[in-house]
C-alpha cells in the first residue's frame, strides 16, 4: 500500500549519513552487519530511541506448533507482524526461472478467495491494514501493520492470501510486465549495474550471482504453475519464523497463529515437482577488477571481498573494523581520506553483508570520471593501510559509538520487529539485546588488527567501476 | 504488487487527537521551542530549524543555503573542522542536516544524558562558525559531487529539475535546492559568510526536541545554551509571486543513459500558506484517491485496466510557504505511445473534475490517512520532523495536531472543487524522459527536440 507521498525525497539535500541515505544503495546493513533487502532496510531506517523492553523478548507457542517471538508495547494501539519463510528467497529459484520468488511475493497481494486483485486491496484499505511481501536471497518476508482493533481481519486476509491466492492470468501477465519494466529501469542505475557485475564475479555459478528480481527472459518463463508449486512447497508452518511487536498479548498471538496460520500445511507438498530446497555454502569467492562502460558524469566504484560469519568468534571484531574503515559515516577512514581531505566524493562507505551461505565486506564511492583513478588509488591505500595501522584509539572510538548508539536502532515497533526476526533467523538467542553491547565491549584492538590483516588485502577484493 | 519504482516518502500525518502532544515556549531572545514528550526510551531527537532555504538566495547565488549547511560542520571558534560530528559519534549519537526550499535544519539523536552537550555545540555554531578558504574550496568539490550523485547521474532527476524550472516562472522555487553547477562554482567565501550572518540567529530558528524530555526539563538547558545567543535584526520578508500562467509547458529530456521512458505531470497547486490554502486538505485527500496505491484511480485505470503503464503515482505536499506541486509520475509500458498514455491520464483528471469522487473512495482515503497518523506516532523523530517542518513555514503546531480532524472533515465537493482549481492545462508542465535514440519515433505530437529542451506550446 503506497500512501500519498510528499516531495521530500527529491527536495531534501543533506550531509550523507552512510546507512540512511547513500550508503548502500542496493542492500543496506542493519544492526550488526545483518544484511536486509533494501525495502525492508529502508523501512527500518530513520528514527530515534530504545533500549525499551530489552528484557522482555518472549516466546509463545500455539497448538499448531508455530511459535512466535514477541514484545508487548502498549503505548500505541498498533501491532507490527513479521513472518520470514526459510528457503523462500531468490537463491532457491530454479535454473531458468530466476525471479520466481520475487514473482510470488508480487502476486500474494493480488487477490485471494472471492476477492479479485482490486477487491483484495480495497479490503485492506477499508481497515487501513498494511500488508506486504518481499524477498531477499534467502527468505520471503511477510510484513503487516495494523490497528489493534483490525488485527483479526488482517490475519484473516493474510490467511486467505496464503491459502487461496487467485493468481488470475491477467494479473500474472501484468505483474510479470511490471517486473520486466522495473528490471529495465534498474539498468539505468549505476549502483544496480555495479552490484550485479560484482555479484556475478564474486559468486560465479552460485545462485547468489543472479539479481533476486531475475532477468527478462527468466521472469517471462515464470508461469502460474511455478507460483502454485512455490506456495505449496515453501509456505508451510515448519518454514515460518514469526515475530510480533505491539499492543498484543501471548494468548492473542497464540490464537491468531492457530486460527489463521494453523490452516497452512505443516510440511511441503511436492506433488512430484520439487523445487530446490538447498543452496550450497559459498566456499570460494572470485576476485577481479572490471569496468562497465556507462555514459554518466560520475563514475560509481564498488568493491567486495570476504566478510565474517555471524557465528564466527571474530564477528564483532569485523563489525568494529567495518565502522573504522567505512561504516562510520564521517568518522571512517574512507570518508576522511576521500571526502574530507581531498573533496573527491560525496559519499564513501563499507558494510558487512551476511547471507545465510556467504559473508561479504562491501564498499563503494562515486566521483567524477576524471578522478576515478585517483579515487581508486586512495581506496586501495586506505584498505592497505587499515590492514596494518588500526590504532587503539580507532577501536576505542568505534566501540563508544557502536555501544552508545545501539538504542537508536530499535526505536520503532517496526524496527524492533525486524530485529527480533533477524535474531531468530540467525539463532542469536532471546537475550541478544542484553548481550550485544557486552560483545562489542569485549573486542580488543588485537582482535580488530588480526581480522583486518585477514580481510583487508587489495588482491582479495573485487572492484567494479561503472562509468568512465 | 508493490513494485512501484519511485520512492514515495510517507507524508508525516500525525495522530488522532488525544491529549495535546506537544508543549511550547519562547526564549527571551525570540527562539521558539517545541517539546514532544515520548518516554518509552531514554533517547532524544534534537533539531534546530532555520527559517532560511534555497528560496531565500539572491539571484545568481543558487546553492548557497545548501553549501552553508555543509560548511556548518567545518569548525567554530572552539571546534576544529569535523569535530562536531566526531564528538556526537563518540557519544553514541547520530547527526545530519538537510536543506529545502524553505528551511535548513540540523539534527542529532542521542541518549538523553548527552542532550546538554549537543545543545551547547549547536548553540556555538549558530553564530560562531569559522570558515577557512581551504575548507570552502574542498567542500565545494564535495557539493559538486553530491550534485552529480543526486541529479546529473540520474536522468529522472534531471527531468524533474527542468520541470521545476519551467513550472515556476518567477518564484525562486524554480531553482534547484542544491544550486546550478556554474553558480555553485562561483560562490565566494565572503558571500557565504554574509548569508550566514544574515540568517542564523536564535530569533530566526526553531528548536524541536522529541523523546524522553519535558518542557520543564528542557527550558533551563535551552536558556543556558541558545538563550545566551543574542537576537539579530529580523529580515525583511520578500514576497515574490508568480504571474498568471497562460500556456501549458512541455519539457522533453533525452539522455543516452535512459532505457525506460517516464512521463510526469506537474500542476501548480496551493499549499497551506498559499492563496487558496483552504483547498490544501482536500488536495491531500485527492492525491490519495487519484494516486495513492493500487486501488487508486490512476493505478486502476492505467495499470490494471488499460495496461498502458507499469506504475502510476501521485505526490503532493501541502507544507510550504508558496504554491507547491501536485504531481503525477507514470512509467509507461514500452509499447505504449506517449500520446496514448497522456490521453488516458487526462481522461482520469477530467473525470474527477466533471464527476468528482465517490463517497466510498472518500471514506477509504480518510481511513488510511487517519490510521497513518497513528502509525506515525511510533517514530519520535518523524514527529519532530512534522512539527519542525510545519512551524518553519509559519504554521502553528496545531496544524500537526489537528490534521486528522481536518482530513476527516473534507467533503466530496471540496475534493472536486480542488481538482477543478488545480487541473488546468495552463498551470501545468508535462515532462517526458526518453532514451536518446528513440526521440524521433517515440511520439509525434509533443516530442520533437532531439536534445534537452523546454518547449512551450499547446499539448
Amino acid at each position: 500500500m503506497t500512501l500519498i507521498s510528499t516531495y521530500r525525497y527529491g527536495t531534501m539535500l543533506g550531509l550523507c549519513v552512510a546507512i540512511l541515505t547513500l550508503g548502500a544503495p542496493q542492500m543496506t546493513v542493519a544492526a550488526d552487519g545483518i544484511a536486509l533487502p533494501p525495502k525492508v532496510a529502508a523501512k527500518a531506517s530513520g528514527g530515534v530511541s530504545t533500549a525499551r523492553n530489552l528484557n522482555n523478548v518472549r516466546e509463545v507457542s500455539g497448538k499448531s506448533g508455530l511459535t512466535a517471538w514477541y514484545v508487548e508495547e502498549h503505548a500505541l494501539p498498533i501491532v507490527s507482524v513479521r513472518i520470514a519463510i526459510k528457503g523462500g528467497g531468490a537463491a532457491y529459484d530454479p535454473a531458468g526461472k530466476e525471479g520466481l520468488a520475487n514473482v510470488v511475493a508480487s502476486m500474494l497481494d493480488e487477490g485471494a478467495g472471492s476477492y479479485d486483485s482490486q477487491a483484495f486491496q480495497k479490503e485492506l484499505e477499508k481497515k487501513a491494514i498494511q500488508m506486504s511481501f518481499d524477498i531477499d536471497n534467502d527468505y520471503l518476508f511477510i510484513e503487516m501493520k495494523m490497528l489493534k482493533e483490525n488485527a483479526d481481519r488482517a490475519f484473516e486476509l493474510l490467511s486467505l492470501a496464503l491459502t487461496k491466492p487467485r493468481l488470475d492470468t491477467g494479473d500474472m501477465a501484468r505483474v510479470r510486465k511490471q517486473i520486466i519494466t522495473a528490471i529495465t529501469k534498474s539498468e539505468e542505475d549505476p549502483n544496480y549495474v555495479g552490484e550485479k557485475a560484482l555479484n556475478e564475479t564474486l559468486f560465479g555459478k552460485h545462485p547468489y550471482a543472479h539479481p533476486s528480481i531475475g532477468n527478462r527472459k527468466s521472469v517471462e518463463a515464470v508461469g502460474t504453475g511455478d507460483v502454485k508449486t512455490y506456495i505449496s512447497q515453501k509456505i508451510t508452518r515448519n518454514q515460518m519464523v514469526v515475530t510480533m511487536v505491539g499492543d498484543v498479548s501471548a494468548d492473542t498471538i497464540a490464537n491468531w497463529m492457530d486460527k489463521y496460520l494453523g490452516v497452512l500445511p505443516d510440511q511441503a507438498k511436492t506433488n512430484g515437482k520439487a523445487l530446490p530446497d538447498k543452496v550450497a555454502e559459498v566456499t570460494q569467492l572470485n576476485y577481479r577488477t572490471q569496468t562497465v562502460s556507462r555514459p554518466i558524469p560520475q563514475s560509481v566504484i564498488m568493491f567486495a571481498g570476504k566478510g565474517v560469519k555471524r557465528k564466527d568468534p571474530d564477528f564483532y571484531a569485523a563489525y568494529v573494523l567495518n565502522y573504522i574503515l567505512g561504516g562510520g559515516s564521517f568518522e571512517s577512514k574512507l570518508m576522511k581520506e576521500l571526502r574530507e581531505k581531498r573533496g573527491l566524493v560525496y559519499s564513501a562507505y563499507t558494510y558487512l553483508e551476511n547471507y545465510k551461505y556467504a559473508s561479504l565486506l562491501r564498499g563503494g564511492a562515486a566521483t567524477q570520471s576524471k578522478n576515478v583513478d585517483q579515487a581508486l588509488r586512495v581506496i586501495k591505500d586506505v584498505v592497505q593501510d587499515a590492514s596494518n595501522n588500526i590504532t587503539e584509539q580507532d577501536v576505542a572510538d568505534a566501540k563508544r559509538y557502536l555501544i552508545g548508539s545501539f538504542p537508536l536502532q530499535l526505536d520503532t515497533n517496526d524496527k524492533l520487529a525486524l530485529f527480533l526476526t533477524i535474531m531468530q533467523l540467525d539463532n542469536l538467542g532471546k537475550d541478544f539485546l542484553q548481550q550485544r553491547n557486552e560483545s562489542v565491549a569485549k573486542v580488543t584492538a588485537q582482535d580488530v588488527k588480526r581480522v583486518a590483516k585477514s580481510l583487508l588485502s587489495v588482491d582479495k577484493l573485487s572492484f567494479v567501476v561503472v562509468g568512465k | 504488487m508493490r513494485l512501484v519504482v519511485l520512492i514515495l516518502a510517507l507524508s508525516m500525518l500525525p495522530f488522532q487527537c488525544m491529549a495535546a502532544i506537544y508543549q511550547q515556549f519562547t526564549l527571551a531572545n525570540g527562539m521558539q521551542v517545541v517539546v514532544i514528550p515520548n518516554h518509552r526510551v531514554p533517547v532524544v531527537t534534537h533539531m534546530v530549524w532555520y527559517k532560511v532555504g534555497a528560496k531565500d538566495e539572491e539571484v545568481g547565488k543558487s546553492g548557497i543555503a545548501h553549501f552553508l549547511e555543509h560548511l556548518m560542520f567545518k569548525g567554530t571558534e572552539k571546534l576544529k573542522p569535523g569535530e562536531f560530528s566526531s564528538i556526537i559519534a563518540k557519544n553514541g549519537g547520530n547527526d545530519n542536516a538537510f536543506t529545502s526550499q524553505d528551511f535548513t535544519a540540523y539534527f542529532q539523536t542521542i541518549s538523553k544524558d548527552k542532550l546538554l552537550l549537543v545543545m551547547g555545540l549547536e548553540a556555538e555554531r549558530m553564530t560562531k562558525l569559522k570558515l577557512s578558504d581551504d575548507e570552502i574550496k574542498k567542500e565545494r568539490e564535495v557539493v559538486l559531487e553530491e550534485r552529480r550523485t543526486r541529479t546529473e547521474n540520474e536522468p529522472s532527476a534531471m527531468l524533474m529539475e527542468q520541470m521545476k524550472a519551467a513550472l515556476y516562472q518567477n518564484h525562486p522555487y524554480g531553482r534547484p535546492i542544491i544550486g546550478w553547477s556554474h553558480e555553485i562554482k562561483q560562490l565566494s567565501p565572503s558571500e557565504i559568510q554574509s548569508f550566514y550572518h544574515l540568517h542564523y540567529a536564535p530569533n530566526k530558528a526553531i528548536l524541536v526536541v522529541s523523546g524522553d524530555i519535558t518542557a520543564e526539563e528542557l527550558r533551563p538547558l535551552a536558556e543556558a545554551t541558545y538563550g545566551k545567543v543574542p537576537a539579530a535584526k529580523p529580515n525583511v520578508a520578500k514576497n515574490i509571486t508568480e504571474p498568471p500562467h497562460i500556456a501549458p509547458i512541455h519539457v522533453t529530456y533525452t539522455d543516452e543513459k535512459v532505457k525506460q521512458a517516464e512521463y510526469m505531470m506537474y500542476f501548480l497547486a496551493p499549499g497551506q500558506r498559499s492563496v487558496g490554502k483552504e483547498n490544501a486538505y482536500a488536495l491531500t485527500v485527492l492525491a490519495h484517491i487519484l494516486g495513492g496505491g493500487e486501488t487508486s484511480r490512476l493505478y486502476q485505470s492505467l495499470v490494471v485496466n488499460q495496461k498502458v503503464a507499469a506504475s502510476a503515482s501521485v505526490f503532493y505536499d501541502d507544507v510550504s510557504t508558496f504554491d507547491t506541486v501536485f504531481g503525477m509520475y507514470v512509467i509507461p509500458h514500452p509499447e505504449t505511445s506517449l500520446a496514448e498514455l497522456e490521453k488516458a491520464l487526462r481522461k482520469q483528471l477530467d473525470l474527477i473534475v466533471d464527476k468528482g469522487v465517490t463517497s466510498e473512495e472518500l471514506e477509504r482515503a480518510k481511513t488510511v490517512i487517519r490510521a497513518q497518523s497513528i502509525y506515525d506516532r511510533d517514530s519520535s523523530k518523524g514527529m519532530a520532523f512534522a512539527f519542525g517542518e510545519a512551524m518553519v513555514v509559519g504554521l502553528s503546531p496545531d496544524y500537526v495536531e489537528t490534521l486528522p480532524d481536518k482530513m476527516n472533515a473534507v467533503t466530496a465537493k471540496q475534493v472536486q472543487d480542488a481538482a477543478r482549481l488545480v487541473f488546468k492545462p495552463q498551470q501545468s508542465v508535462v515532462g517526458v524522459l526518453l532514451p536518446k535514440q528513440q526521440d524521433a519515433k517515440a511520439d509525434k505530437k509533443p516530442v520533437s527536440s532531439p536534445k534537452q529542451s523546454t518547449a512551450r506550446g499547446k499539448i
